[in-house]
C-alpha cells in the first residue's frame, strides 16, 4: 500500500471544505474522492461507492452535451482534461441519483505536479441557475 | 548504519543551561553507512560540529528536506565547504519557480553571508533531489514531498539491511479530520512503512496545538500514532520546540509513553547521541 501524492492529499482536504461540488482523479484514471457538496447535490454516498475508475462514472451520473446529445466518458471535461492536459470548461447535463436533469457548469484541470509529473485531473461543477448569465458560450 | 544526532532542535538554534541534554542546535543527522560513507542530514547550526570526516572519505552528501532558516543555518559553518579535496553533493526539494543554487545563494550571499556558493573552495553539486528513489554511495535514497508549507521533503534510506525514515517537519494532521484513519491519505506514510528507525517531527503538545495549526508541525500524540501505524522498530522524537527545556521535554515524553501500549521502542532524539541499526535492532551510544 502506498500513499497518495501530498498534493492529492492537501487537495482532498480543501475539497471536503467547500461547498462547491467536486471530482478527483488520479493520474490511473480512478476517481479517487468527490466531497461532501457533491454528495448533496447528486444525492451519492462517497463511502458507499468508494474508489472507482473513471469510466464508471456514466453508470452514475448519465452524462450529456448541453443539446441533451450523448457524451461518452472520454468526452467528459474531467477525462479531457486528464488526456489533453489542459483545463476544460463545459456547460452539460448530468443526472442525479433519483434520475433528475441537473443543468451543470463545469471546469476541469488537469493536475502537473513537479518535473511535469501529471497526478490526476480535478473538477469543480456548479447546478446552473436560469436566472444567471451564461457562463460560456 | 550509525545515525548521529549533531542537532535535534525545531526552529530556532536554543543554547541555554536548560538544553544541554537535548540538544539547543537545529536539525542535522549524520549517516555512516558500513562502506564509510557519509550522507548528512539538513544543515541546521548542528552541522557546525563536522569537519573531520576521518581518512578515505572523499565525498559527503548532504540531503535538505527543505530550505527554511533552522534546516540551512549552518551550511555556512560547514567545514566540509572550505576542503578543496572534498567532493560535497547538495540535494534539495525542487522548486517550479528557482533552481536550488539561486535558492540557497539567497542566504549564501551578501549582505545575509561573506562568503558566496561560488567561493566555496570544495568541488560543490547542488542537485534537485528526484521525486522517488535513486542511489547515492552507500545508501539508496527515496524522497518524495510531504505536508509542511513550501516544497518539504521526507526521506527514507537504506543501507547495511536497515532502514531510516527522516521526515523532521511534518503535518500530517493538516485539516484531516480523520487524522489516520486512512494510511493511504496520510502524508508521508510510504516512507515511514517498516522503517527501522523513524526520525520525525514532534515539536507541539496537544494544548499548543490547536494555535498553531497550518505551521508545518506534528505534535508528539499524533507522531507516536504515525509510528504505531507504520509499524516502525524505533521512533525517536524530533524538531524539539525551542521553548521546551529539558525537564520539560522529559516528562511530555514520560507521559506520551505511558499513555499507550507501543509496539515500537521510544528513543527521544538528544544532540551528540548516536543510534545503531541493524535488522530491528537499535542501540544507543
Amino acid at each position: 500500500m502506498s500513499a497518495k501524492a501530498v498534493e492529492l492529499i492537501l487537495l482532498r482536504q480543501l475539497l471536503s471544505r467547500l461547498p462547491l461540488p467536486a471530482t478527483l482523479v488520479d493520474a490511473d484514471e480512478t476517481v479517487i474522492y468527490f466531497n461532501p457538496a457533491t454528495e448533496r447535490l447528486l444525492g451519492l454516498d462517497w463511502e458507499t461507492m468508494g474508489e472507482r475508475p473513471l469510466s464508471y462514472l456514466p453508470e452514475v451520473v448519465n452524462p450529456r452535451q448541453s443539446d441533451d446529445s450523448a457524451m461518452g466518458v472520454d468526452d467528459m471535461p474531467l477525462a479531457k482534461a486528464l488526456h489533453e492536459r489542459r483545463p476544460q470548461q463545459y456547460r452539460m447535463i448530468i443526472h442525479d441519483s433519483q434520475g433528475i436533469r441537473r443543468r451543470i457548469v463545469t471546469t476541469a484541470i488537469p493536475l502537473d505536479g513537479q518535473g511535469g509529473t501529471l497526478l490526476g485531473a480535478l473538477n469543480f461543477f456548479w447546478e446552473e441557475n436560469e436566472a444567471q448569465e451564461p457562463v460560456m458560450p | 548504519m550509525k545515525v548521529t544526532f549533531w542537532g535535534t532542535r525545531g526552529s530556532l538554534p536554543s543554547p541555554r543551561p536548560g538544553t544541554t541534554r537535548y540538544g539547543g542546535n537545529t536539525s542535522c543527522v549524520e549517516v555512516r553507512t558500513s562502506d564509510g560513507s557519509v550522507l548528512l542530514l539538513d544543515a541546521g547550526s548542528g552541522i557546525h560540529r563536522l569537519a573531520d570526516f576521518g581518512p578515505g572519505v572523499t565525498r559527503v552528501d548532504v540531503l535538505l528536506t527543505h530550505l527554511h532558516m533552522d534546516h540551512i543555518i549552518g551550511l555556512g559553518f560547514f567545514g566540509a565547504l572550505f576542503q578543496p579535496e572534498l567532493e560535497v553533493h547538495i540535494w534539495g526539494p525542487p522548486s517550479a519557480t528557482l533552481e536550488l543554487r539561486a535558492r540557497l545563494s539567497r542566504y549564501l550571499s551578501p549582505p545575509l553571508f561573506p562568503v558566496r556558493l561560488t567561493d566555496l573552495p570544495c568541488k560543490l553539486m547542488l542537485h534537485d533531489a528526484p521525486r522517488g528513489t535513486f542511489d547515492l554511495p552507500g545508501a539508496s535514497v527515496t524522497a518524495d514531498l510531504v505536508c509542511h508549507p513550501g516544497p518539504t521533503l521526507g526521506y527514507r534510506l537504506e543501507a547495511d539491511g536497515a532502514t531510516l525514515t527522516y521526515i523532521p517537519d511534518h503535518e500530517p494532521a493538516l485539516g484531516d479530520t480523520g487524522f489516520l484513519s486512512s494510511k493511504e491519505w496520510t502524508s508521508g506514510f510510504s516512507l515511514m512503512t517498516g522503517a527501522d528507525l523513524l526520525i520525525h517531527d514532534s515539536q507541539y503538545t496537544d494544548e499548543e496545538y490547536p494555535s498553531h495549526v497550518g505551521w508545518g508541525h506534528s505534535t508528539i500524540s499524533q507522531t507516536m500514532g504515525l509510528a504505531e501505524a507504520a509499524g516502525v522498530g524505533t521512533l525517536a522524537p524530533f524538531h524539539h520546540d525551542p521553548g521546551h527545556n529539558d525537564v520539560l521535554l522529559d516528562r511530555l515524553f514520560s507521559t506520551a509513553l505511558e499513555s499507550g501500549d507501543w509496539s515500537f521502542e521510544f528513543s527521544p532524539a538528544r544532540e551528540g547521541t548516536t543510534l545503531t541499526l541493524g535488522r530491528h535492532a537499535t542501540v544507543r551510544s
